[in-house]
């Protein structure tokens, strides 16, 4: 006699959407920065709490006219926007970069996740993360004396669409680099770079004949440009421009991050 | 044919050759991956000196007497070395901890002090290569021109060597890569960021005058900087003593550090 057959479980039903897989996938990566928490807190802390230092003693006494404490206020919203911009593109680089090394993508990529779903968990904590970070380093500047923003939609829409520019990049950087220092080479010969000089610490007007129009070229000089409109009240561009393009920039990054995450770029071997 | 047993290797007063292959695998362990640990240093620090001279208005301003990219050039020149040549040493050794190869470094017949010296000598190397390209790179926007060889090699060399030592001690004392990181973030960057790298000291309120005072890394950029501009915030040769004393200190520490066993041997 033998024991009756259990009966096959019938298959989970996954909706359309696969709202447990991405909600896994963003507590996976919520425990990891919970692991490193203290690197997590300390590390914006100490590096935007020392710019703010340096620049403010840089700057000099504000003389007659104030133009110290004049350049100092206008850099204060670029220090805040750089910290979340950074923020964001490192949580996506380095938590794939360091699964994709040690093999563990695998987790990732054998559950019935698709590119959409894979690319939204990862979207949603590097966002939690960039988040966090506004809320270490916020208090920074408001210390050094920078006000709440004027326009508190208008910094919120550019601070979250740069965070998801940034994001993005993260992850088609880790799809493309093969080794943890070409990640690296990425972020500290192209994304640093193009973040400082993009505005984010003085107005680009007061820059030489070639460079204004240079800096016009670079992505970050829109979000940046568009988080102090909404946070001083000072722009360069036209607030829709700098819209118009970070949208442009937004949608062109995900169309790409999705298609290579859906052929497995880099990922599936 | 009767084969004849080999010899040993008979070693003098130094391990001439155990010190040159440690201090061969310092600087080899860097120049591998030398986009991130001479390239990356040296971008960053183009950057702080583009900002400064572009947007903030640096190329009109002075500092005293002296343009101000005059006075800022050296000060980054300082602070690149001395971060690179700390951050050379204590990831060198961390690595080498947690990853369990520390023992290809203590088995072989290096004595306690050659161990120290392969390792700060790698240190020194790189902070100065580091250093050396960032001023060349710097030199012809910054107009910076030298005034005092001896100063800029002295103040350089004793630099490096403080940051190197420094980088060793943090090494063998951290447990984990969260020790290193904490002493990274806040001892080796503020200190090289606030001792008078960007601005003259004379800008501080009294009471951070004082404590620049007694401050090694203070001393070390203002005769770095003197080496180039002639001109000094402080004494110089309390600095020239001052360092001198820190490093003998320091040299003395890590050598019992290493010569013990401390955190090295169970």
């Amino acid at each position: 006699m033998t024991a009756p057959a259990p009966a096959p479980r019938a298959p989970w039903p996954i909706g359309r959407v696969h709202w447990l897989g991405i909600a896994t996938i963003y507590r996976r990566e919520a425990k990891r920065y919970l692991r490193w928490w203290f690197e997590f807190i300390t590390q914006p802390l100490v590096s935007t709490g020392l710019f703010v230092l340096v620049f403010r003693l840089a700057l000099g006494p504000d003389g007659e006219d104030g133009a110290g404490a004049a350049a100092f206020a206008y850099l204060l919203p670029g220090l805040l926007i750089y910290s979340l911009l950074m923020q964001a593109v490192a949580s996506t680089l380095y938590s794939l970069m360091f699964d994709k090394i040690e093999g563990a993508l695998a987790d990732i990529l054998m559950p019935p996740l698709t590119a959409g779903e894979f690319a939204a968990g990862y979207m949603m904590s590097a966002l939690t993360a960039a988040s966090a970070t506004a809320a270490i380093v916020l208090p920074i500047v408001l210390l050094a004396g920078l006000g709440l923003p004027a326009d508190p939609l208008t910094a919120g829409v550019f601070a979250l669409l740069g965070c998801t520019e940034l994001a993005l990049c993260g992850i088609l950087i880790a799809t493309v680099a093969k080794k943890w220092d070409q990640a690296e080479a990425f972020v500290s010969f192209g994304l640093t770079p193009a973040a400082f000089l993009s505005g984010v610490f003085a107005p680009v007007g007061a820059l030489p004949a070639p460079l204004p129009a240079l800096i016009k070229l670079n992505p970050f000089h829109y979000i940046v440009d568009g988080f102090r409109a909404g946070y001083l009240g000072l722009n360069d561009n036209p607030v829709w421009l700098n819209l118009m393009v970070c949208l442009a920039i937004t949608g062109g990054l995900l169309v790409v991050c999705l298609s290579m995450l859906r052929r497995g770029v880099g990922i599936r071997v | 044919m009767i084969h004849q047993a080999p010899t040993p290797r008979t070693i003098g007063a130094v391990n001439w050759l155990g010190l040159w292959t440690l201090y061969r695998k310092e600087v080899r362990r860097f120049l591998k991956v030398i986009f991130q640990t001479v390239g990356a240093p040296v971008v960053t620090t183009l950057l702080f000196f583009a900002v400064f001279a572009l947007a903030l208005g640096g190329i009109v301003r002075t500092t005293g007497t002296v343009p101000y990219l005059q006075f800022l050039a050296p000060g980054l020149v300082m602070m690149a070395m001395a971060q690179n040549a700390f951050a050379n040493t204590s990831s060198s050794v961390i690595i080498a901890k947690v990853q369990g190869n520390i023992v290809d470094v203590l088995m072989p017949p290096l004595s306690a002090l050659e161990l120290a010296v392969g390792y700060v000598a790698g240190g020194i190397t790189r902070g100065l290569l580091v250093g050396l390209v960032t001023l060349l790179a710097m030199a012809p926007f910054a107009g910076l021109t030298v005034y005092d060889p001896v100063f800029v090699l002295y103040h350089a060399v004793m630099a490096c060597a403080l940051l190197s030592m420094l980088g060793v001690m943090g090494g063998i004392w951290a447990e984990k890569f969260d020790h290193i990181a904490a002493v990274t973030n806040f001892v080796v960057t503020p200190l090289t960021f606030l001792s008078g790298t960007f601005y003259t000291v004379d800008r501080l309120p009294e009471t951070f005058w004082w404590l620049a005072h007694f401050n090694p890394f203070f001393y070390m950029i203002d005769g770095f900087r003197y080496g180039f501009i002639g001109h000094s915030d402080g004494t110089l040769a309390v600095g020239i003593v001052v360092l001198a004393g820190v490093n003998l200190a320091l040299g003395a520490a890590t050598y019992r550090m290493f010569a013990s066993g401390y955190k090295l041997k169970a």
